[in-house]
Order: C-alpha cells, then structure tokens, then sequence
C-alpha cells in the first residue's frame, strides 16, 4: 500500500488567464473526470449595495435577467437553456453576485450566446417585474414556516443589526414594496458590468477555443461601472450577553445559534482557526458532537463555523433541541466553548483534526463548479495564489502554540449573542439567565 | 454529437469497474481512478423501511444510528475517531429500499476503512445505553424532518393514503411511538437478519490498487459467515378504487397541496418514461406546472415533481407551496387542467427532448465524483440487480417517444387514483 507519511500531491490544472477586449478577465482551465463543463461569473456586487431601503433590489435583478431578453420571452429564453440542460443559477450573495452553470461541453457556445444576451439585452419587463415581486413577497412569508430559515434571518438580523452583511439577499415585504421597475433597470445599468466581474470556465475544453468564444459573445458586453463599490466596515459593537428569542409558538423544536465575533477573508490565523473550529464543532467526532449528541442524545446536530466575509466575520454556532431541554443545549454549547477557549486542544485532537482537514481537501475540490468556486473566492478576497495548492501544508503546519492562541484570543463566551426561536412566552423565563432577552415577533423577519 | 459523446464517456468509465463475489456472498465492485488522491467506500445493504413491519417502524434508520456505536474491535466513539484522523468521513442514509454507509477518505486510510468496516459487519455492539441516547437522537431527528417541516408532515399523510398495506405507507425514519419502544433485541434480531455479508455490495471508487484492495477485503471479510436468505416483502397493496383525501390544519402562513398517483416498480418498462414525464411536468421554470402555476396563474410560490424509482411501485407525487391566500381548491384545478393536457393532447417534441437532454445529463453528472460514482453504480446494483444497467440508460432514455409518455401519463395519472393532502393554514391554537 501506498505510504501514509506524507500528503499524496494534488494535480493542479493549469489555468490560462487573459482579458477580453472589454476588460473581462476570464481564466480557463481542462479539467474533470465527464464531458460536462462549468462556468462561473463573478461580478464583484454584493447583495447588502443597494439604495437606501431597497434591499433585496440585487436579488429581484438577477431574477428579472432570467425572464427574457429583447429578442426572446421568458419562455423562450428558459426553453432554451433548459434544452442545453443547463442548470443556472444566478443571485446576489453578501459580497459577490455569481452566475454559474454547468452543461455538456458542445453546448458551451450556445451557453454563452444565451448568457451575452441575457446580460447585454435583458427584456427587463414591467409584467415579469411585478409577478417576480409578488412571488419574492410571498417566499418570503412562507419561509417562516422553515425553521432553519427563520432562524437564519433572525441570527443575521441580530448579529449584523443595519450592516448590509445583516440584509436578506432577497430583501424584505417592506422593501421589495418600495421597489419598482425603473429602480431595477437603474441598478442593473449602473451596477454590473464586464470591469467588475470575472468568468471561470472548467471543463473538458480547448482553452485555445474557449477563449475565442469569449472573446465573441462576453467580450461584447460593455456597460456598468469601472470600479466595484466597497462594502462598509462593519464596527463591532459588544454584544453584551444578549438573548434574542423569535416568536414561533407552534415549533415543537428549539432552533439554536450563538453568534461571536469572527475573521473576515485573508486573516492571518485563518488556518489555526480553521482547526480549532473543526475540532470543537466540524467533524463527527468534535466537541461539540460528543457533548450534545453522543453524551447527551440532545440534538441530531451540532457544529459551529467561521463565518468569514470581506470586511467581517462571524464565529457561529448552531443546533436544536425540544423546547424543555433548550436550556441545558445553551449550556453545554457554552461550556464546550470556554473549556477549549482555555485549555486549547489536546496534541491527539490537533494531530486529527489536521489529518482530517487534509485528507477531505481534495473532495471538497473535486467537481468543476467547486473548484471554480475555490478559485474566485481567491481573487474575490486577494488570497495568495497559491492556495489551493498549498492549503495542506498550510494546516500541517499549525502548531499546538498557533492553535491554543486561536482559541484564546477567538473563542468568546461572553460578548456573544444567542439566538432562539420557539414559543417565547415558554422559553424566556427559563432563557433569562443567559442575559437580557429581546423578543422578536415573525413581521419583524419577513 | 452530444449523445454520442456522453455514451462513449459512460462506456469508458464502465470499463474499468471490476467486480467479484467473496465465498460468503460479500459481491464487490471496484472503480480505480487517480485523478485525486482519495476514494470513496459503500457499502450497500438490501434492506431499508419496506423491510419492516407496524410496531418497529423506523428500525432500519435507528438501526443505521446503531452502526456508528461500537463494535468488538473498535469499541463506541471509535468508528469515527479512528477514520477522521486518518483524513476520512463518514455517513450513511437508509430509504425506502436500502441501507447505504459511505466512508470518503485519503487514498492511505484504505487499509483502515476496510477494517473498521468489517469489523462492524461481524461484530457490532449494541449496548442499552448506547441504543437510548440514539433514539433519543433519532427523535430530534424526526421532530426536525416532519413534526417541524411542512413537506415533512405533509408527505407523512400522504404514503398513509396512497399505501394501505406495504411498509411504504410508514415514513423511512418511524412513527415516534415505534421509535420509543423498539427494543435491544428487536435491534439485535435486526442485525442478524439483514446485516450479513450476503445481504451486502461494497462499492469502492477513486485512488485504490485493485489488486491490493482485493486481497485486503478477503482478509478482513473472508471470514464473516453468511446469514440466512431474507424474509420476503410481501407486496399486498389492494387496488385503489377511488379518490382519497385528507386535511392537515396548522398554524402555517400559507397552504400546501400534495397530489399522488401510485405507478409502477423501479424494473417496469414504465418507470424511465415517468422520469421524463417528471421534467416535463415540473423540472425547470419551462416546465408546464412551474410555467403555468409559479409563473402565469400566480398561485403557487413553488411547484414540484417527485418521481423517485422504488423497488416496490412507487407514486408520483405533485408537491404545491401555494402563495398565502390562495385557494387549494382553486389550485387543485389549475393543476388538474394541466395534466388533462398531456393525458388529451400528448407532449411536445422539444419537450421530451429537454427531459432527455436533462436525464442524460444527470446520469453523467453523478459521475463527476467518487462518491457519485459509488453511489450511482450502487443504486443501479440495488434497483435491477447490476450496475450494467444504469449504463443502458442513456440509450434506453433516448427511445423513449412522444407517444409512450401520453400513453403512461394515461395509465397512471388518472382522476380516480388520486391521493391528496391539503394544508390548511389554521390560527395558532386553532384546530
């Protein structure tokens, strides 16, 4: 058998990179193990940039290129890429907007023919306006109904409060009210463009040609800015010990998160972060799975993250219980949190997880789109070059000093907001004790 | 051109699976591939929820639980301690059909993987202690996906009227009731049953020496005894003779409408036209229910077609998240009017022609990783018997014709056989 004393190389693509006439950078590359091929468009546009009281303006304009060009009508249009077998995705997230797909290799040029005209001579229809509107309005009603959602937008609310990192990317009913079709084309003109995006192409390709095709259908594409706006920093106010419970009496499941301050991309402990977040809470055999599931059957899951953006980050963690033992599941959170806080990880737990994070490396890179996703969120963020190439080295290297630092200076138990949804009436007496409730009513949220 | 492409793609990739049966019955199939250094390891079990019976409803999926608690060589905690420090993970999910636990990892931890594996197969613990906090799991589990989840509970009500007798009437992780009460023996009794090695296919796909792995798995499963031959699955599901409904009322913001016809077995010459009826009803905003429903009528937020192969028949399912206020009634007929459409007049051309495109592209798709590959060759394997034929599905999509799939939409999606459950959204406290 092959020896396990060290990490088996990972055969990088080369990636051709050029710009197109119009300033569209685009990198391709030949790659994958089937005759499917990914594109990525990344256009540096947040969902949070948006005029004041219009959020979810970004959401609302990705929605409305899908719904027809000058030439096509939706149908048409949907038709079309459905028959490619296209699966597309376009929307706005907290620092980038992304288009991508993924289709058989001979339809590429169809593809982007399609896209270009998408992008170049949207229909931006008052009728397909209105009915996006409506359905984005009731979505966001019925979601409440979700816990996980509710919960998610209750945490976002809370942590970020009025950064637009706080903003749901598919706005809200009050917004959306505010929001009409000329605010869109408006947007759309002045906001996304070929100088502020970049394409990724992956695929069993000839970069030769892909490059040429590019060059056909986006390098025709001149409009937008020709800087992206920045997002505003986001001013880390002490949460204190704040409990911020949303109303949802007819759960019979408490939704838990508790949200910390974090990093934001390129930190430089981001990789002792990254160990210590696995261990206490992003693996099965982590902290925080032992004490609340196999210990104390409390949950199906528990786990935490680093939630890392542009100008901020967020340390969450997240699990549920049944309404009576919500209060026992904060507390064990808790406790899991300070312990390794102050203790740090043991030379076992650190040897593990690193042979963990290295081994299942190379799967969370396997398919073209996930690979394209690493590689933009590189140059989105000004990561070194090299990081996907040398991110196993760089965890190996992660020593017991960098990783009790980390957890030190990064774990917060106190500072620290925890989030619950249920029926409040029930859960606040038994909550209070974890700091100053405030209780959030569902109009609040959608 | 593209057709021609994606078969010769699906021939090559078959080309290198390997396959052969240990003396115990344990069968194995080996993909070698070293694009990047990992593999991924599954292990197929021919048992999942139409294997049980009222009273152990969801034993299949607690048992699964069951599987990650210890066993003679590896005692409790050790399974996954063992495998994430070798730069593994693992999972494992059981339906309606069939049990699956996959172990993803560094080309290295082969060796590890095989015996943690095996070691399970031959001798699981199950401990009172270990079997209380897992059910206590499973619990939250349950109280996640359907108490606390509208297409949860919907699709609950739903098996219990399309099924009045086949274990698919019971949801794959259990009534509560049945869960609370499943005892160590029942467990016990379980796993002497379904967990021997000739109930089992291993699926192994990625960075592997076949060779090597050969000679390592009849070392470490050589000697696991066979187990018995399996209880039947007795198939007495009565004719349906009429429509049946049902009503949910909860506090919700808006309701729900979910409509089945019960249709054929995974094996019937059927169920790959009802794939493709499935896109051209409801897959893609082109689609003629998200088209007409979503996007010209306005009543529904969203809109779903499920047809998900069974090796017993399964059902085909509509799934509406009406906007608030809306009527389901009103909705009901908007739906119904399109289906009387393909029923009367049939579908396009270009539409079967996106289905097709769509399902090719899919079957290609899931070969894109290692897990995907594992998992494709396996379900293929547990549905018709051999993996060989899920690399027949590309051309046998491609004669599917315009007319078979009018003539299917006929035989199974008729007024008469409807199952419907409506959510109505109640005031809290309201019942």
């Amino acid at each position: 058998m092959k020896p396990s004393s060290k990490l088996l190389p990972i055969r990088l693509p080369a990636v051709e990179k050029l710009n197109l006439g119009n300033g569209l950078p685009v990198r391709v590359m030949k790659r994958g193990l089937v005759p499917l091929t990914s594109v990525r468009l990344v256009i540096r546009l947040g969902s949070g940039v948006c005029p004041p009281g219009k959020s979810g303006i970004g959401g609302l304009m990705w929605q409305l290129l899908r719904r027809g060009t000058k030439h096509k009508t939706a149908q048409e249009l949907m038709e079309l890429i459905e028959t490619l077998g296209v699966d597309l995705e376009m929307g706005a997230r907290a620092d980038c907007s992304v288009v991508s797909a993924a289709f058989p290799t001979p339809f590429l040029g169809d593809f982007l023919a399609l896209l270009t005209e998408m992008l170049c001579e949207p229909a931006l229809n008052e009728e397909e306006f209105e009915r996006l509107r409506k359905r984005t309005m009731a979505r966001l009603v019925n979601d409440l109904d979700d816990p996980a959602t509710l919960i998610s937008r209750a945490w976002a609310r809370g942590f970020w409060g009025t950064h637009p990192y706080g903003f749901n990317p598919s706005g809200s009913c009050k917004d959306l009210a505010n929001i009409c079709r000329q605010d869109v084309e408006e947007y759309y003109r002045r906001q996304v463009g070929p100088k502020i995006s970049r394409l990724y192409i992956a695929g069993d390709v000839s970069t030769k040609e892909v490059l040429a095709l590019c060059e056909k259908t986006l390098g025709t594409w001149v409009q937008g800015p020709e800087t992206p706006q920045q997002m505003p920093p986001f001013e880390w106010r002490p949460q204190g010990d704040g409990v911020l419970l949303a109303h949802k009496p007819e759960q019979t499941q408490v939704q838990f998160r508790l949200g910390a301050k974090g990093i934001p991309k390129g930190h430089p402990a981001v990789f002792p972060l990254a160990v210590v977040g696995t261990l206490l809470g992003g693996m099965f055999t982590s902290r925080l799975v032992n004490a609340v599931r196999v210990k104390r059957g409390l949950s199906y899951h528990a786990g935490c993250y680093w939630d890392q953006k542009a100008v901020a980050g967020a340390f969450v963690a997240s699990s549920f219980t049944k309404p009576e033992t919500a209060e026992a599941l904060a507390e064990v959170v808790l406790s899991e949190i300070e312990t390794l806080q102050k203790k740090g990880p043991t030379p076992s737990e650190l040897a593990a997880v690193k042979q963990y994070l290295c081994g299942c490396f190379p799967m969370a890179i396997q398919t073209n789109d996930a690979f394209l996703a690493s590689l933009a969120d590189i140059e989105l963020h000004g990561l070194p070059e090299n990081w996907i190439g040398q991110y196993r080295d760089n965890v190996l290297a992660v020593d017991m000093k960098q990783a009790r630092a980390a957890a030190r200076d990064y774990l917060a138990t106190d500072n620290r907001l925890l989030v619950f949804s249920g029926d409040a009436d029930a859960l606040a007496p038994r909550l209070a004790r974890f700091g100053p409730i405030r209780r959030m009513e569902l109009s609040e949220i959608s | 051109m593209v057709r021609a492409r994606f078969s010769s793609a699906l021939k090559k990739l078959s080309k290198r699976v390997v396959e052969k049966t240990l003396p115990n019955g344990l069968k194995v199939r080996l993909y070698p591939d070293s694009t990047i250094p990992v593999f991924s390891y599954q292990t197929f079990f021919n048992v999942g929820s139409r294997n049980e019976r009222p009273g152990i409803t969801g034993i299949s999926h607690l048992f699964e639980h069951m599987m990650f608690n210890g066993s003679k060589k590896f005692g409790p905690g050790q399974f996954d301690k063992k495998l994430e420090s070798q730069g593994g993970h693992s999972n494992a999910y059981t339906s309606f059909d069939m049990t699956v636990y996959y172990d993803n990892a560094a080309s290295e931890a082969l060796e590890t993987v095989i015996d943690l594996e095996s070691d399970r197969m031959r001798s699981l613990l199950i401990t009172n202690k270990t079997l209380e906090t897992e059910r206590q799991v499973v619990l939250e589990e349950r109280s996640m996906r359907v108490d606390n989840d509208i297409m949860g509970m919907m699709d609950e009500e739903l098996s219990a009227l399309v099924w009045k007798a086949h274990p698919y009437r019971w949801p794959i992780i259990g009534y509560a009731g049945d869960i609370a009460a499943i005892s160590r023996e029942d467990c016990l009794d379980f796993f002497r049953t379904y967990y021997a090695p000739n109930n089992a296919t291993l699926f192994v796909a990625g960075d592997i020496d076949v060779e090597a792995t050969f000679r390592l798995l009849k070392k470490y499963y050589g000697k696991i005894p066979s187990g018995p031959p399996l209880p039947p699955v007795v198939d007495a599901e009565p004719p349906q003779r009429g429509e049946r409904r049902a009503e949910i009322h909860f506090p919700a913001q808006a309701p729900y409408v979910m409509v089945a016809w019960r249709g054929p077995q995974v094996t019937h010459e059927d169920n790959l036209v009802l794939d493709v009826l499935q896109f051209v009803l409801g897959v893609g905003h082109s689609s003629r229910l998200v088209r007409s429903l979503v996007f010209e009528k306005e009543v529904a937020v969203s809109v779903s077609v499920h047809w998900a192969w069974r090796i017993n028949p399964g059902s085909f399912v509509v799934a509406m998240e009406l906007r608030p206020g809306v009527s389901p009634k009103e909705a009901e007929r908007m739906l119904y009017e399109e289906v009387d459409s393909v029923l009367q007049n049939g579908i396009q051309k270009k539409e079967l022609e996106k289905a097709v495109n769509n399902l090719s592209i899919q079957v290609l798709e899931s070969f894109s990783t290692y897990q995907g590959c594992a998992q494709s060759l396996g379900c293929y394997e547990m549905y018709w018997g051999s993996w060989r034929e899920g690399m027949k599905l590309l051309s046998r999509y491609a004669a599917i014709g315009q007319q078979a799939v009018q003539e299917c939409a006929q035989r199974y999606l008729k007024a008469e056989l409807r199952n419907v459950v409506t959510l109505l959204p109640t005031e809290q406290g309201e019942i």
